[in-house]
């Protein structure tokens, strides 16, 4: 009898898993529109949520080609592009993919033969005009076009507004008045640079923006690995410019021991008074709701001579598999590259266009203030510098910055460890 | 139709040997998903180690020992190899220590022994990466628990950056490590406990041993199998460990974290696989090595005594 | 008196067990309950007082991550995921472990062992190949990919766990089955596995913890964020811009909580599950 109930039993477990296995497999099956062109779309961004309404109101109004929207961002960002690589390169892919980094990274996607050329469509929808020069060349490879660049992330400083007042702060226009202002704050009882370190990226990532402001595209020919590090004046320069802020004590103690999120939460609570960010911490500090008033300023150029008037760069850009249905794909490039939907992600989460637009005076002032900077300066913007290191000499690079924050490398060993790692690199490929 | 019971008896005397084929339609669905998912991938990374990789695909053009002359001049790799060791050498003493001995404390008592256990065991059925971000926020230097705990019980000269400080990251994730651990260890030590039978603690305590002679002269001889199991476990958990420290430090800082799993996730991540076979197929190496070599070697030592 | 010493005698004797138990005990619980408080509270609680406990019962947090940060379709994802590969590993486990106990074939220690081997090698070992075969075979980004590998990374352990178990079945059983007519894999189905059904029960048990915790190849191998697992959402979430303290604490509670729970139900099978493959 009890053999029996427990055949009974088994047989009850054996439906109830058949049905979830039904029911997964109607989970899994698409949701496939009838006679539509499903276009599928990833996005590397961070503005997921905002993206699937955009998705939302384009399918409502198209009937012939509907996204299908997926948020793939994990890890670090040079993870990201290699998934976004070898899903490309196995045709597994998306059709539309946003967010991706132009540099080495487009590169290598073009060597593979995955990415359309968009040259044609550039022409033909206009687009061409609506980008600026210098950052037309950095999605331009031996005179095709291969991207669109989405946003601008013009990195700056965001600082507390109230502490300034206090201490009757102005913001500063060049780097020996920041410094000037670093000092005051220290003075009084503050932090004034703040670092979180701790991770695959940031260290690598603020190393690289203070080298670059301070060697121009010297940095970028080194980062090409046409120039050595060992050799490059001005690099070392940025370098202590940097190590400065640890070293002279304007950032806040213990940056190996907490991430970059962690960091953020220093400023919010009012410990720190600067943090350098893009235009992406409007809205992440919105939410965080500190209590005192945000302002911002392009972080001066360690080095005057220079053209770079800020850091930063494209923050993403569209590319197209070459795998892709070509109209239906142009049909959602000419939507997301719209004026429209530019204005509304600007006025909405904060997103700065990478073409020019006509800045509403009706958005929020730090928004305002971001996004005007940020037109009049577009051409004195550069490159994101660390998308043109190989993504293994990246991830090397933010460990050996890591040891020179934690007082086991000096600049100067940080040059020479660096060149060895690259030049190994290079040798082997 | 005169059968005999024992079936396999039968088959063996049977004059025309025919070959049952029944068996292998038993085995055949596991055998091909675990060739092609998981045996297949690890015979295929020692193989293709040998061979030059174009992104993710294997091309056909063999390099011979390119990637090892590589990875084995990598200053790098042997930082990691190390702190592999380090990690092993402490993994195969605390947490099986701490089993040991909160198994044998739940033995001693009767009042709330499946509680204890239940409670002791229950970090090991978390996920790495729960584990992880429970740590993480511990060890957090600002709004963290472990630094105001310390102030608090007037340890405050202890405080500090537990993980970005190069010289202690690495033993922080060890502490990670054990506290998800020994509760495994200590389950296994206790079901051996109870194998053992119980008229031999009666004996000792008629003949007044105390705790510290009961331990050694009779419960750890009688756990010598359970050992070598919990150990050879702690080999593998060891030599491989990887979630932990991958969301706590992913390596850093400086390296001083590194372990040859991140070594190899690094690699794969960064689509080095020539590289990243190359290293795995040292550690696997050296994990059966130093596994099989620690059995027969536990073996050895029971026969010769 | 004599009689009412002795007793506080022992129970004193046994009073430093109970010290060092409820020690240990803390050590393990305290972080837990830690993170459940945490989640419970405001960003700016934990930040001011990490150690106190919340001010208020408060369930925002949960409700934000699961609606806001997408921790349903995680959920649903790791539950799917994981309760096929419990079947999918109990079905073909217990048909080899029958095999490899009870019948005699060429290849049958040859084969067990090679199954054994899978148990000895490190995660590291298997991945880069797995990666660029999943992709080969189209499965790469795909939640039936992903049971595919979690089933043969759990193969090993089950069959080695059954096969002990199965090896330890009356024979006789099995021959009166067979001289009545029953074929193997009718004695299989129907009396095999009923009868085993606590062990089948103890390893699914154990093979819902490893597939739900899973999280490298996951990793590895999905991309899009429809088709996370909970470990994956939970990394994901964490490494967006903004910091929130007590949403990762609900979502780490998300994550943690099923688990606990077939645990407190389940323990016994589950402990037994891990003691009978290892010392056995």
């Amino acid at each position: 009898m009890n053999k029996k109930h427990l055949a009974t039993k088994c047989r009850q477990l054996a439906l109830i898993a058949a049905v979830t296995l039904l029911l997964g497999a109607f989970a899994i099956a698409p949701a496939a529109a009838q006679d539509a062109t499903d276009i599928l779309v990833w996005s590397l961004g961070y503005s997921g949520d905002y993206n699937e309404t955009l998705v939302e109101r384009f399918n409502e109004s198209n009937d012939d080609v509907q996204i299908v929207y997926e948020d793939v961002l994990t890890g670090t960002f040079t993870e990201n592009n290699q998934k976004v690589r070898i899903a490309l390169d196995n045709e597994a892919g998306p059709h539309v993919l946003g967010g991706v980094d132009v540099g080495a990274n487009l590169q290598a996607l073009v060597s593979t033969g995955q990415v359309l050329d968009l040259t044609e469509y550039y022409r033909a929808s206009g687009l061409i005009d609506r980008i600026p020069p210098n950052l037309l060349s950095q999605v331009t490879i031996e005179g095709r076009i291969y991207a669109i660049p989405q946003n601008m992330e013009s990195v700056g400083v965001f600082y507390n507004k109230d502490v300034f007042a206090e201490l009757e702060l102005d913001a500063p226009t060049e780097w020996a008045e920041y410094i000037e202002v670093l000092e005051a704050v220290k003075d009084a009882g503050y932090y004034g640079y703040t670092m979180g370190l701790a991770g695959g990226w940031p260290s690598a990532l603020m190393a690289s923006m203070f080298m670059y402001s301070s060697a121009g595209s010297e940095y970028i020919d080194v980062l090409s690995g046409t120039q050595p590090w060992t050799e490059c004046d001005n690099c070392l320069d940025g370098l202590n410019a940097f190590y400065g802020m640890v070293a002279n004590g304007y950032a806040n103690p213990e940056p190996l021991g907490i991430d970059y999120d962690q960091s953020l939460d220093l400023f919010y609570q009012g410990i720190n008074v600067m943090v350098l960010n893009g235009p992406w911490f409007i809205d992440a500090s919105a939410s965080a709701e500190p209590d005192f008033e945000i302002g911002f300023f392009y972080l001066p150029a360690v080095n005057p001579n220079t053209d770079i008037k800020t850091l930063g760069g494209i923050g993403g850009s569209l590319i197209v598999a070459e795998y892709a249905d070509v109209d239906a794909a142009f049909k959602v490039l000419d939507w997301l590259t719209s004026e429209e939907i530019a204005v509304q992600a600007l006025r909405e989460v904060s997103v700065q266009p990478a073409f020019s637009i006509e800045v509403p005076d009706d958005i929020a002032p730090l928004t305002y203030q971001i996004a005007s900077e940020t037109a009049a300066n577009v051409d004195k913007i550069g490159f994101w510098p660390v998308t043109y290191l190989p993504p293994k000499v990246f991830g090397d690079m933010n460990q050996i910055v890591q040891g020179m924050i934690g007082g086991m490398l000096t600049p100067e060993e940080l040059l020479s460890e660096m060149q060895e790692t690259h030049s190994a690199y290079l040798a082997e490929n | 139709m005169a059968q005999t019971l024992s079936a396999p008896a039968k088959r063996r005397s049977s004059p025309r040997y025919r070959l049952d084929l029944i068996p292998y339609f038993f085995i055949l669905p596991a055998v091909i998903i675990y060739v092609i998912f998981n045996l297949g991938p690890v015979l295929a990374s020692f193989v293709l180690s040998f061979f030059r990789w174009d992104l993710l695909t294997p091309t056909a053009e063999f390099i011979g020992f390119k990637h090892y002359d590589f990875i084995l001049n990598d200053d790098r790799f042997w930082g990691a190899l190390s702190h592999n060791f380090i990690f092993l050498g402490l993994a195969v003493v605390i947490p099986v220590a701490m089993g040991l001995f909160l198994a044998v404390f739940i033995y001693e008592i009767r009042l709330g022994r499946v509680f204890f256990r239940a409670a002791l065991f229950l970090p090991a059925i978390f996920s790495g990466v729960v584990i992880a971000y429970v740590w993480k926020w511990i060890y957090h230097p600002f709004a963290g628990v472990l630094n105001p705990a310390l102030e608090t019980f007037g340890l405050g000269a202890f405080t500090q950056s537990w993980l970005g400080n190069p010289n202690i990251a690495l033993y922080s994730t060890f502490i990670a490590y054990t506290w998800s651990s020994f509760g495994y260890s200590m389950v296994i030590f206790l079901a051996g406990l109870q194998d053992i039978p119980t008229d031999i603690f009666d004996a000792a305590r008629v003949d007044g041993a105390n705790f510290r002679q009961k331990l050694f002269r009779i419960t750890i001889p009688y756990l010598y199998d359970v050992f070598t199991f919990v150990i050879t476990l702690r080999i593998f958990t060891a030599m491989g460990v990887f979630g932990v420290i991958y969301i706590l430090t992913g390596g850093g800082p400086f390296y001083s974290s590194d372990v040859i799993d991140i070594y190899v996730f690094r690699m794969i991540g960064n689509f080095e696989m020539g590289w990243a076979t190359a290293a795995a197929t040292v550690n696997t190496i050296i994990v059966v090595c130093l596994s099989t070599g620690f059995i027969k070697w536990r073996e050895w030592r029971s026969w010769s005594s | 008196m004599e009689f009412l010493n002795g007793v506080m005698q022992r129970h004193l004797r046994k009073a430093p067990f109970y010290i060092m138990l409820m020690l240990a005990t803390a050590i393990t619980l305290v972080p837990i309950i830690w993170v459940f408080a945490s989640a419970l509270k405001t960003n700016k609680e934990i930040r001011e007082n990490p150690l106190a406990l919340p001010s208020a019962w408060r369930f925002d947090n949960y409700l934000e991550a699961w609606f806001g940060a997408s921790f349903d379709a995680y959920f649903f994802n790791s539950i799917f995921i994981t309760v096929t590969s419990v079947a999918i590993v109990l079905f073909l486990s217990s048909l080899a472990a029958y095999a490899f106990a009870k019948m005699r074939f060429p290849g049958n220690q040859a084969i067990f062992f090679i199954f054994l081997f899978g148990m000895a090698f490190p995660l590291s070992a298997k991945l880069g190949p797995l990666l660029s075969l999943m992709y080969e075979l189209n499965l790469a980004n795909s939640r039936f990919g992903l049971i595919l590998v979690y089933v043969a990374g759990s193969l090993p352990f089950a069959i080695l766990m059954l096969r002990a178990f199965f090896q330890g079945f009356p024979q006789e059983l099995e021959d009166s089955a067979l001289l009545d007519g029953c074929s193997r894999f009718q004695f299989y189905m129907h009396i095999l596995l009923p009868l085993s059904k606590p062990s089948l029960m103890a390893l699914g048990i154990f093979v819902f913890m490893g597939t739900w915790n899973e999280f490298f190849q996951a990793l590895l191998l999905i991309n899009e964020d429809s088709k996370r697992t909970l470990p994956l959402g939970l990394t994901a979430f964490q490494d967006e811009y903004v910091t929130d303290f007590a949403l990762s604490f609900a979502g780490i509670n998300i994550t943690a909580v099923p688990v606990i729970i077939v645990y407190i139900m389940f323990q016994r099978n589950l402990i037994e599950g891990i003691t009978v493959g290892s010392i056995k």
